[in-house]
């Protein structure tokens, strides 16, 4: 009788013992699927190999062209319209507890908002534009900066004081694959006050797939989130495909 | 130790008695309310045991399959999170899915909690009644009532829609869209993929296509379909058949008419053998088959099945039978024939049932008894059992096919005998699986017939309806019957085996008469009735041959009708072939004419069922001149006497030499005493014609020599008594036949070759088609030709080179003219040898001389 139970029971044990790893490992699953949180939330296109990650207290949506910004359809030229429809994906970001797509750009935002896109450039627009032109796709960059040295030669003490424009940030993004564009960050004067822009905007290397990633609140608010901003914006990750061609 | 522990202990042995192995529901040993608690999952049963019933222990793989398979599941997701996104981590991914696809950790945690249920119930006895009894016992009850098949239809209906959706839910999760999308978005992919499916298969017909149009193509062929009309052979042109042929029609009646014999609760035989020496009409009898009955006639080439590819054989034998099931659908019924049946191969160890034999007899050592001793060479035919013994097949014809002897015994004779036609069997291909696909196709399984039927019903969940019956008379035709594959021959394949020997006597004269029909002929019935007797083993093919070689030296002639004479220059023709262009010199034909002469005299006194057909000296190959016999009874056994009469034939040339020339013996001899000692050898060791009783042939089948019957008395010895025996009796009969040798030397030598009817002429003094016998009786015959055979022998001493003229004969003289003539056209037909005539050779003689 011992004898059949020595030779028989590592089999056995075995076999418990498999079992047994199974269901810990079921277990485990089950566990992790009730009690964890991810770190990140992740942004994704795989269609046109765009990639965010933004903290998990934020919220985004996707939204369709366009409705974008709040804009009535009805009074859109049509050439506009087809210029809004050709933004295939577009995503709205809001780092705020509820997600508003209407308040997206307000320039008193107290949280951090905005957007990502993928847009497939008109072959007109393919062939005209340049690594200079992403600068000015919110706001022409140049002029407004042209215009801010041209006050501070008028009035070097007011229009250092109160700025209408001033660029924190300038500099050329070259990435994997031949993706590059430009990086800004600036200050801007509206009426509700001062607004920081982190505007990111990328060419694939066919120039034909425009990526970009606007985030925009008080400057207030940006001296409060700007390492949190600074982290989004560079994980703002391209991997061109031409499956969206 | 609990309780529960106990139990555990005593299941744990593995080598306990498993308890049932199939357990129903059945009452336990303890209440009635636990009597047969069914099992409430899939792979799970009672385990009886002491202490009640138990849920039977699953295996490993069962308690863990569907959690394998869900954690699959899961781990496939969160891989197609991560996948192609360079910032997502796997913990995120994993969480991100968590919630996403949480309905797979539900049902992976439910799943866990089954398995414990299980693993409580396989330990915990009141556990298990409770659940199967009070929770799913109502229930289980009521899912077993349901009908089988539909049983079977309802869980593959669920496994359909559980395995699309698990497939909708990968879909959707590869084409990132939640699983609603992916439904919705379904038609409008495929409707997308279609450019992408139709590339795909173009690819695969053109690398696939081009096997299929090649194997199609070499599939094709060897397969020919007639139908009635188109053949005019009916079973009344097979002559001399009449018991094959209504064996025959019995078959065809029965396919033509199935239910007279399946109302009654029978059924049609579905296949017929025809067996039998070449020629004999087996081809025939098919097509007469195919003549008379109202269904087609399949007809399958001999090398059909033969291809170069591996494979190709067994394609054509299922388009074959395809063919063959539709046209039986249409026509009620179809005959297929197979001829050369043999080509079809074998796998070896066919049983020995053809002929009837026993030890060592089977299809072979019936056709070595069928041997035909006349009919095949010279050099055989002068041998009574030429055939068999050139076979080296000394058994004999046995009895009874051994059905007086108790199974082991038989099967103890039966090893040999298989061992022996294993060798000889098989041959042919029929490895690549053409043989084994035939041997399905007769008699396999039928699958339910048509496209709608087998897939379209079942997709439906609706039971195929069942094939249809397919009549099908299978019939083949081999004169190699040990060749074809044992499992071919069973009942409910070929049911069937016919011997179609050679024709009867009535079947020759009809045949005969049937051929003589399309010619012009002088024959008279009489005549037409000896040359069937005088030709025994003759088949449909020879007659026919043998009378258009008897119209073709009535057109050399130029004569537009058969005489007798053509015919017998036919037979000998056909029979014998022709003679070579050889002139023996004057004392080597005397000296030939002699042997050939004893060996007629002692065969014309001696011999009972064998008539002497042709005796001649003229060389045909390597024999300077033979006695051909031919046999006019068909008799299955030999007698010891007339084995003896055999050899004493055979010794009779030795014998006569020594007699006539003092002694003295040519090697010519040889040829006569081998066949002589392996007669009595064989005889004596296998059929008791010596002394002893002992099969010697056994013994050295068993390797039993030490045994051997050498121990007292040396085997080779008691074959020499035997032979000086039969050689002392042969020298009697010569003796008292001296007048008559002489005569048949002269004849021989006059005419090189005589018929049986001129033996017998000489012999008893009448007149023969060739030679007149009458003037052998006068009485100066003797001296006259003692005279010039004593020259012969002074010539053969070495004392006279004087060349003596054969000597011509007194009265007869006058007749020689017109016997000269016949003699000289017989020749003619004969061959070059023949040409030289009597009249010729003594010219050339006396300008020699």
């Amino acid at each position: 009788m011992e004898a059949r139970r020595r030779t028989t029971s590592p089999r056995r044990t075995s076999a418990y013992a498999t079992f047994v790893l199974l269901s810990v490992v079921a277990t485990v699953l089950l566990a992790a699927g009730g009690c964890g949180s991810p770190s990140y939330q992740y942004v994704t296109n795989k269609k046109d190999g765009a990639f965010l990650r933004v903290p998990n207290s934020w919220s985004h949506q996707e939204m369709p062209g366009p409705a974008l910004f709040g804009i009535d359809a009805r009074n859109v030229s049509p050439e506009m319209l087809r210029g809004l429809m050709s933004r295939e994906w577009v995503v709205g970001l809001d780092a705020g507890a509820r997600f508003d797509a209407t308040r997206l750009l307000v320039p008193d935002a107290a949280v951090p908002k905005g957007f990502a896109q993928v847009r497939h450039l008109l072959p007109e627009e393919a062939n005209a534009v340049s690594t200079n032109d992403l600068r000015n796709f919110v706001l022409s960059v140049d002029d407004a900066q042209a215009a801010q040295e041209q006050a501070v030669r008028t009035d070097p003490y007011g229009a250092r004081l109160e700025p209408s424009f001033l660029l924190l940030a300038d500099e050329v993004v070259h990435k994997k694959d031949g993706v590059h564009g430009v990086h800004l960050v600036y200050q801007v004067r509206t009426d509700a006050g001062l607004v920081t822009i982190d505007q990111t905007s990328l060419l694939d290397n066919g120039q034909a797939v425009l990526y970009q990633l606007i985030l925009a609140c008080s400057s207030l608010c940006y001296a409060q989130h700007g390492a949190q901003i600074g982290d989004v914006a560079k994980s703002f990750t391209i991997k061109p495909t031409d499956q969206g061609q | 130790m609990d309780h529960a522990d106990r139990i555990t202990d005593l299941t744990d042995l593995p080598d306990l008695p498993d308890p049932d192995p199939d357990p129903g529901p059945r009452p336990s040993g303890g209440s009635s309310s636990l009597a047969g608690p069914p099992a409430s999952g899939p792979g799970s049963r009672d385990a009886e045991s002491p202490q009640g019933p138990r849920r039977r222990r699953l295996s490993l793989w069962d308690r863990s399959k569907f959690l394998l398979l869900l954690g699959a599941v899961f781990l496939f997701v969160v891989a197609a999170e991560v996948s192609d996104d360079p910032l997502m981590t796997w913990s995120d991914g994993f969480r991100i899915q968590a919630r996403r696809s949480a309905w797979v950790l539900v049902l992976l945690g439910m799943e866990v909690l089954r398995q414990v249920h299980m693993f409580v119930g396989e330990r915990w006895s009141a556990y298990y009644v409770f659940w199967t009894e009070r929770v799913f016992g109502r229930l289980e009850r009521r899912f077993l009532k349901i009908n089988d098949w539909n049983r079977f239809r309802l869980s593959r209906a669920v496994k359909w829609i559980v395995g699309l959706a698990l497939a909708l839910f990968v879909y959707a999760r590869l084409s990132h869209t939640s699983v609603f999308d992916a439904l919705v978005n379904i038609p409008s992919d495929l409707w997308h993929a279609i450019p992408m499916v139709l590339q795909i298969v173009l690819l695969m017909l053109l690398v696939v296509g081009q096997f299929v149009v090649m194997f199609w193509f070499l599939s094709k062929g060897g397969v020919e379909t007639y139908f009635p009309e188109d053949i005019t052979t009916r079973f009344a042109d097979v002559w001399g058949q009449d018991h094959v042929v209504s064996r025959v029609r019995e078959n065809v009646f029965y396919l033509e008419r199935p239910e007279e014999i399946e109302s009654r609760g029978g059924h049609v035989p579905g296949g017929i053998l025809l067996w039998g020496p070449p020629g004999t009409g087996k081809t025939l009898l098919a097509e007469a088959v195919a003549g008379e009955t109202g269904k087609p006639f399949v007809f399958v080439d001999p090398g059909a099945f033969s291809a170069m590819f591996v494979g190709v054989g067994l394609l054509k034998v299922k388009s074959l039978f395809r063919k063959l099931c539709k046209l039986a659908l249409r026509y009620g019924g179809v005959i297929v024939f197979f001829d050369e049946a043999d080509t079809l191969g074998s796998r070896g160890g066919l049983g020995g049932n053809f002929g009837g034999g026993g030890v060592g007899t089977g299809a072979r050592s019936w056709f070595a008894r069928q041997g035909t001793p006349a009919a095949t060479s010279p050099s055989r035919s002068s041998h009574p059992l030429g055939r068999s013994l050139a076979d080296g097949d000394t058994a004999g014809p046995g009895c009874n096919g051994l059905s007086y002897l108790s199974a082991a015994a038989q099967a103890e004779i039966g090893r040999e005998t298989a061992r022996e036609q294993f060798v000889v069997g098989g041959g042919g291909g029929g490895f690549d699986g053409t043989l084994q696909a035939l041997l399905a196709e007769m008699s396999g399984l039928k699958k339910p017939r048509g496209f709608f039927n087998r897939v379209v019903r079942r997709t439906l969940g609706m039971r195929p309806k069942p094939p249809p019956k397919y009549r099908i008379l299978v019939m083949m035709a081999t004169n190699m019957p040990q060749s074809l594959d044992e499992a071919l021959l069973r009942p409910g394949r070929i049911d069937r085996q016919y011997k179609v020997g050679y024709p009867s006597k009535e079947g020759r004269v009809r045949t005969f008469e049937g051929y003589l029909a399309k010619v012009r002929h002088e024959l008279t019935p009489e005549q037409v009735d000896r040359l069937a007797v005088m030709s025994p083993e003759a088949t449909g093919a020879t007659i026919k041959d043998t009378v258009n070689e008897a119209l073709v030296q009535a057109v050399k002639d130029g004569r537009e009708a058969i005489t007798w004479q053509d015919m017998l220059r036919a037979r000998v023709i056909k029979e014998y072939g022709l003679a070579d262009d050889h002139e023996h010199i004057d004392q080597e034909r005397h000296s030939i004419a002699l042997h050939e002469a004893c060996h007629a005299v002692v065969a014309y006194r001696m011999q009972r069922g064998r008539v002497i057909d042709l005796a001649t000296i003229e060389r045909r190959g390597g024999v300077g001149g033979f006695v051909a016999h031919v046999a006019v009874e068909d008799r299955m056994f030999m007698w010891k006497s007339e084995i003896e009469i055999q050899v004493m034939v055979s010794l009779a040339s030795l014998a006569g030499e020594r007699m006539f020339f003092e002694g003295d013996n040519t090697v010519g001899v040889g040829g006569d005493l081998r066949s002589a000692t392996t007669l009595v050898a064989s005889y004596l060791s296998s059929a008791a014609m010596g002394d002893t009783l002992s099969s010697r042939l056994a013994m050295l089948e068993q390797q039993m020599g030490s045994l051997s019957l050498d121990a007292d008395r040396p085997f080779g010895q008691q074959i020499e008594s035997k032979l000086r025996e039969l050689y002392e009796r042969t020298e009697v009969v010569l003796q008292d036949n001296r007048r008559e040798i002489l005569a048949l030397t002269h004849a021989l030598e006059e005419h090189k070759t005589i018929t049986g009817e001129d033996v017998e002429a000489i012999m008893e003094g009448g007149l023969g088609p060739t030679v007149d016998g009458r003037r052998y009786r006068e009485p100066d015959f003797l001296s006259v030709f003692e005279g010039y055979h004593s020259n012969a022998v002074s010539a053969h001493r070495g004392q006279t080179r004087e060349v003596h003229r054969l000597p011509e004969l007194g009265r007869a003289a006058a007749r020689q003219a017109d016997g000269a003539r016949q003699v000289d056209g017989a020749r003619q037909a004969e061959g070059a040898a023949g040409a030289a005539g009597s009249v010729d050779e003594r010219e050339r003689r006396e300008s020699s001389a």
